[in-house]
């Protein structure tokens, strides 16, 4: 009973003194780290410098409007991720990735911020991805619809398409 | 000191049972307790706060939120910004300068970290004397707490003190929430037995969406606790009222002075119960002389001081609170410039229209006509909602929508972007579920009562019996919360399905009534005894059940609307069959109660409900703040849903 009590007070003093040690009154010991993930990079202009890419892949069959399962009656617009192949990148320059869908009102786009850190170790894919987005139920009348896919390269020189293809959407329950 | 210590754990707690079930409750919300802001009048609260922390009530520092500081909630007075739920922040108030004093000595994450594995750790110590075991209670905790505390120090990040405020109101909120969890255990320990009501007060906690808002800085989870409370005092001043006539009156003042304290967090809410309350205890008390009628009086009086005079301070008049002022749109022209944080010399609480010293009695009776006037005003206003309310409880569509299936509703769903992602009562507190199978055999009942024969003497017969039998401590009880039940949700059924309620949280300080509803059912109590399949069944639920229907959420890919509504449908699976099991059940259809059968389905529709709040906490409305656990912001980010 005794030693089971010093064992809860060594814990307890155990959190207290690496607490202190980690706080204002020790100096030269910090337990909590920066969390590197949700660092934004460091303020540049975006979209200078340029890229190259070589390739532009679309799964354009897995575009689809569907039906959200459980009774939950909205339609989502699922857009599968676009491949890219990256040669080379200098400066902060952008990728875009966009559907619309003019008959419905939708327009969807995602960005990719890209640096140089990308092609450090040699030409590298990358994925670009587009949320799966709710749409009305009571605005989706028809079964399909034509819809607008393109990738676009904001760099220095202006915004340019690297692929832009037309649609069908098919509507599924 | 050992003397007090007891006396104090027996007052607030009852006893070390109700201790160990309080600081579970704490663990429990920690794991998912988000440093942020989840629904956005949440902001007008914590920026009032900051004022309130600085020593006064209006708002001068927009620290959270929008720059314009128009969020919902935040009204002008006479040039100054002020925000609601005044009461909540008292409660606050002193956490705050826990979190400050503990962040002058040691790092703020730590410290929060620290108090978590401290709570892990006192819990573990008390469940170990109360079941008699405390050196491997002892050992338990302490390497629970140490190792928790590793754990997260590996994926520790620094906190801003920024968020303390914000985080004192979290904390306040997740405390009245675990002592909404005792006071129901209180409560049925003495209507029930110690065991039911146990498991009753930990159903409150882990199983209905008191404790979804338990983090989530709102009215709700502190408008349960008054609930569970009022239940409680009202009960014990019946139980003792023939052999210790004092203590049972110190009840019936808590009783009403619980009321009259939360007219400071919502007065409208305060104001129904009062009408449940002040009417039940006419009807059902066996005698009342001047002395009891004064004591009373007093308490509630005095209760409602802190109400009144943040209302006289604010607008200069005690019944008007600063909540019926206009809203602010961002365009008024303000006395202070609140987003400069900083401000000018000012002059004091003189914002309203307030008497000078030298007040002639012209100038007297104006202000009592004003008082008056204000209080008309709030009456009327009061008998608008409840005229709508009744004329929305017999909508029966309405009310399906709001207690049995959500599903997608176009006109809610366009606010909640465009997704299904509110669940009804039930769905979202399947457990209650036996409530409804107790609906037809209510039914039945009443109809056997109105198909006898009846005259003027069998009429006069059934309501002196039924007076009689309203003096039992119990049957008083019951009629509070059928009247609580009945008054409180009067004034918000009009308003409902509506966006953002996620588990209809207008609703949720009717649980506490509800839990107790469902204790009262015979089948159930015998059901709860039932500890060993209860826990095996909530377990099971909460580890296989819960991983079944994660995979099933990832193999299906699915989006944030179809995973609330699977949960939903899931849920209302779960409270067919309690439902279909209390029929069975209290009608002795079959042979005996079932009650392992019973304990089994309690048990599960519990460990899923669990599922919910943990899976909703951690992935579906992850976005309400950062983790204020680091281990448990890794595991989520680990999590591939969303």
């Amino acid at each position: 009973m005794r030693a089971s009590g010093a064992a809860v007070w060594l814990s307890v003093l155990a959190v207290v003194v690496l607490s202190v040690a980690s706080g204002p009154l020790v100096a030269g010991v910090d337990f909590t780290a920066e969390d590197t993930e949700s660092q934004s990079a460091p303020e540049r202009a975006l979209g200078s410098g340029n890229a190259t890419v070589t390739d532009v892949s679309l799964d354009l069959d897995g575009i689809r409007l569907e039906r959200g399962d459980y009774g939950s009656q909205t339609y989502y617009l699922q857009v599968p991720d676009a491949t890219v192949d990256l040669q080379s990148v200098t400066g902060q320059p952008i990728l875009a990735y966009k559907i619309r869908i003019p008959a419905l009102g939708i327009e969807r786009s995602s960005s990719a911020f890209l640096d140089e850190s990308y092609t450090e170790d040699g030409p590298t894919t990358l994925a670009l991805s587009l949320d799966d987005g709710p749409v009305e139920p009571g605005r989706v009348t028809q079964s399909s619809y034509e819809a607008e896919v393109s990738v676009l390269l904001r760099s220095q020189s202006g915004t340019r398409v690297l692929r832009q293809v037309s649609v069908t959407v098919e509507v599924r329950e | 000191m050992k003397d007090l210590k007891q006396r104090i754990v027996a007052a607030v707690f009852g006893d070390r049972s109700g201790l160990a079930l309080f600081l579970l409750s704490l663990a429990f919300f920690g794991l998912f307790w988000r440093v942020g802001v989840f629904v956005n009048d949440t902001y007008t609260v914590a920026n009032a706060f900051v004022g309130v922390a600085d020593g006064h009530l209006y708002v001068d520092e927009l620290r959270y939120g929008p720059a314009d500081g128009a969020t919902p909630g935040m009204n002008v007075v006479d040039g100054y910004l002020y925000g609601r739920n005044y009461g909540q922040m008292a409660l606050a108030l002193p956490i705050l300068w826990l979190l400050e004093l503990g962040a002058l000595v040691a790092d703020p994450r730590l410290v929060v970290v620290g108090l978590w594995c401290f709570t892990v750790l006192g819990a573990c110590v008390v469940v170990g004397r109360v079941v008699d075991r405390p050196v491997m209670g002892n050992l338990v905790g302490a390497v629970a707490a140490i190792g928790l505390f590793g754990v997260n120090l590996l994926f520790a990040t620094p906190l801003d003190p920024k968020w303390f405020p914000l985080m004192a109101l979290q904390l306040a909120s997740m405390v009245t929430a675990a002592l909404a969890g005792v006071a129901v255990y209180r409560l049925l320990a003495c209507v029930a037995d110690r065991r039911a009501g146990l498991v009753s007060g930990a159903i409150l906690v882990v199983a209905t969406p008191v404790g979804f808002w338990a983090s989530l800085p709102k009215r709700h989870a502190t408008m349960a606790l008054v609930v569970a409370v009022v239940l409680y005092t009202f009960y014990r001043s019946r139980e003792v009222s023939e052999e210790r006539p004092n203590r049972a009156l110190g009840f019936r003042s808590a009783a009403y002075a619980t009321v009259g304290l939360s007219t400071w967090v919502q007065p409208a809410e305060a104001l129904t119960l009062f009408v449940a309350l002040a009417a039940v205890d006419f009807l059902t008390v066996r005698r009342t002389d001047w002395r009891t009628l004064g004591v009373v009086a007093v308490a509630f009086a005095l209760s409602l001081v802190p109400f009144l005079v943040t209302n006289a301070v604010v607008t200069g008049n005690p019944l008007s609170p600063p909540r019926l002022w206009t809203r602010f749109t961002g365009d008024q022209a303000l006395t202070i410039d609140p987003t400069s944080g900083a401000s000018g010399e000012l002059t004091g609480g003189d914002s309203g229209t307030g008497s000078d010293g030298s007040a002639s009695t012209a100038g007297l009776v104006a202000s009592i006509g004003a008082v008056l006037g204000s209080a008309l005003d709030r009456a009327a206003l009061f008998a608008e909602y409840v005229r709508q309310g009744l004329v929305a409880s017999f909508e029966p569509i309405r009310l399906y929508r709001i207690f049995v299936r959500s599903g997608y509703l176009s006109h809610v769903a366009g606010d909640d972007g465009g997704e299904a992602v509110n669940m009804a009562f039930v769905e979202s507190a399947p457990v209650l579920g036996v409530l409804i199978g107790v609906v037809p055999l209510t039914v039945r009942r009443v109809r056997e009562r109105t198909n006898r024969e009846w005259n003027r003497r069998s009429v006069h017969e059934q309501l002196r019996r039924l007076r009689r039998s309203l003096q039992s401590p119990r049957r008083a009880t019951d009629l509070l919360a059928v009247a609580s039940l009945w008054t409180f949700s009067l004034i918000y059924l009009h308003r409902l399905p509506l966006h953002a309620m996620v588990t209809v949280r207008y609703l949720v300080p009717l649980l506490p009534i509800l839990v107790y509803a469902a204790v009262r059912l015979e089948s159930v109590r015998e059901a709860l005894s039932e500890w060993a399949t209860l826990a095996w069944s909530y377990f099971g639920a909460l580890a296989i059940g819960g991983q079944l229907l994660l995979l099933v959420l990832l193999l299906d890919g699915v989006q944030l609307g179809e995973a609330i509504q699977l949960h939903a449908l899931v849920h209302l699976a779960a409270a067919a069959m309690l439902a279909l099991w209390v029929l069975v059940s209290e009608t002795g259809l079959g042979e005996g109660s079932y009650p392992r059968l019973g304990a089994a389905l309690v048990g599960v529709a519990c460990g899923l409900t669990t599922v919910f709040l943990l899976l909703s906490g951690w992935e579906y409305f992850g976005y309400a703040g950062e983790f204020a656990l680091p281990a448990v912001r890794t595991f989520t980010r680990a999590l591939p849903l969303f």
